[in-house]
């Protein structure tokens, strides 16, 4: 069901220089689109090749390559007898799905926000808000969801420390246990 | 028995009231004492707070085959006010946090606090920036419950602990641990 490849050569045939690599790794059709392109890009597949869901929207940092950010957003094409009910799709109208990437550099963390083609998106940029610092332009209410609001730094950054109380093996569990409140009784 | 007239400047904790205040009617204030914790230990009515996984343990401990009512405690309240003791079960996170301090602010005293499973006791398996390494850094626990989930047999056993721990008290304990005759609430 990864017949999203014909959309894939629509999205090339139409967008031509904005598309900067359309592959099919694993046989998921994926497409890197450049950022000014982002919202139109979805706008036409949403609204001339049928992708009514948006599955999310995400973000990768690869930590020491230039653009340092890609933003993952997967669309699926749900077709009509799946949205009239049919829990399988007939196999001439099938559930085609596509991944968009948007690079973006570590310098200049802003991104068009989705939120106005598919409201979906508003929690999902606001999770990538709050673990990567990507800053989405043109979203409602863009604040923290999952970390306090007074937390301060991105977790999901490759240099944000995981923990926060040292790691406890073997050798050293137990000068950090003494440590600890419930040591005290 | 004596009648102590009191002037306002006297503040008189029960323990000392019982006493008299030179202290010579000892053997009514340690009966007293065994009374009412007697009676403390067998009503104590845990606030619900399941947070994750430990939370399904602790509804199993409340069920039919390991029955908390046998304790008095079938009534969890989800009111802290009328509560007497906070389970803690499962994760907290650093979002959460507040929250349970304001809960564990909200109960009157004489309260306790059972920090069941590994991750409220210690942070368990999750060192991370999103959790808070056990409950103990926001809250004062007294029965520390192990386990990834502790088995209701276990969750019992702790509260029968607890259950120790309220009749060795004296009646005013929570006074001494908390230090003064109150807890000051205010600005």
């Amino acid at each position: 069901m990864k017949s999203g490849q014909a959309d894939l050569d629509a999205l090339v045939e139409r967008f031509a220089d904005k598309i900067l690599a359309a592959a099919a790794p694993l046989g998921e059709p994926t497409a890197l689109v450049a950022r000014e392109a982002y919202r139109d890009v979805v706008r036409f597949l949403r609204d001339e090749r049928g992708y009514n869901l948006l599955r999310d929207v995400t973000a990768v940092d690869y930590h020491t390559v230039e653009p340092r950010y890609h933003i993952v957003a997967h669309l699926a094409a749900l077709p009509a007898s799946m949205l009239a009910g049919n829990a399988t799709p007939s196999p001439d109208d099938p559930l085609r799905t596509l991944r968009i990437k948007v690079p973006v550099p570590a310098d200049d963390t802003v991104v068009d926000s989705l939120v106005p083609l598919f409201p979906t998106a508003n929690f999902h940029e606001r999770e990538t808000w709050d673990l990567f610092g990507i800053e989405f332009a043109g979203h409602p209410d863009l604040r923290r969801i999952l970390m306090p609001e007074d937390y301060e730094g991105f977790p999901l950054r490759k240099d944000h420390p995981l923990v926060y109380e040292e790691i406890a093996f073997s050798f050293n569990q137990e000068e950090i246990y003494a440590k600890k409140p419930f040591a005290r009784k | 028995m004596s009648v102590t007239i009191l002037s306002p400047d006297d503040i008189l904790t029960p323990d000392q009231f019982a006493d008299g205040k030179t202290g010579e009617m000892g053997f009514v204030t340690t009966t007293l004492a065994k009374g009412v914790n007697w009676a403390r230990a067998n009503s104590v009515w845990p606030a619900l707070f399941g947070l994750a996984c430990c939370a399904i343990e602790m509804m199993h401990s409340q069920m039919a085959r390991n029955d908390m009512s046998r304790f008095g405690m079938e009534l969890m309240r989800a009111s802290p006010r009328q509560s007497d003791l906070i389970i803690v079960a499962g994760r907290l996170s650093r979002k959460m946090a507040p929250v349970i301090r304001r809960i564990y602010d909200q109960m009157p005293e004489p309260k306790w606090v059972i920090s069941m499973g590994d991750c409220a006791s210690c942070g368990g398996i999750f060192n991370n920036y999103a959790l808070v390494q056990g409950v103990d850094e926001v809250i004062p626990v007294d029965v520390y419950v192990a386990g990834c989930p502790p088995r209701p047999e276990a969750l019992m056993y702790g509260i029968m602990k607890l259950h120790e721990k309220i009749q060795a008290e004296g009646m005013d304990s929570w006074r001494d641990r908390k230090g003064g005759l109150g807890i000051q609430v205010g600005s």
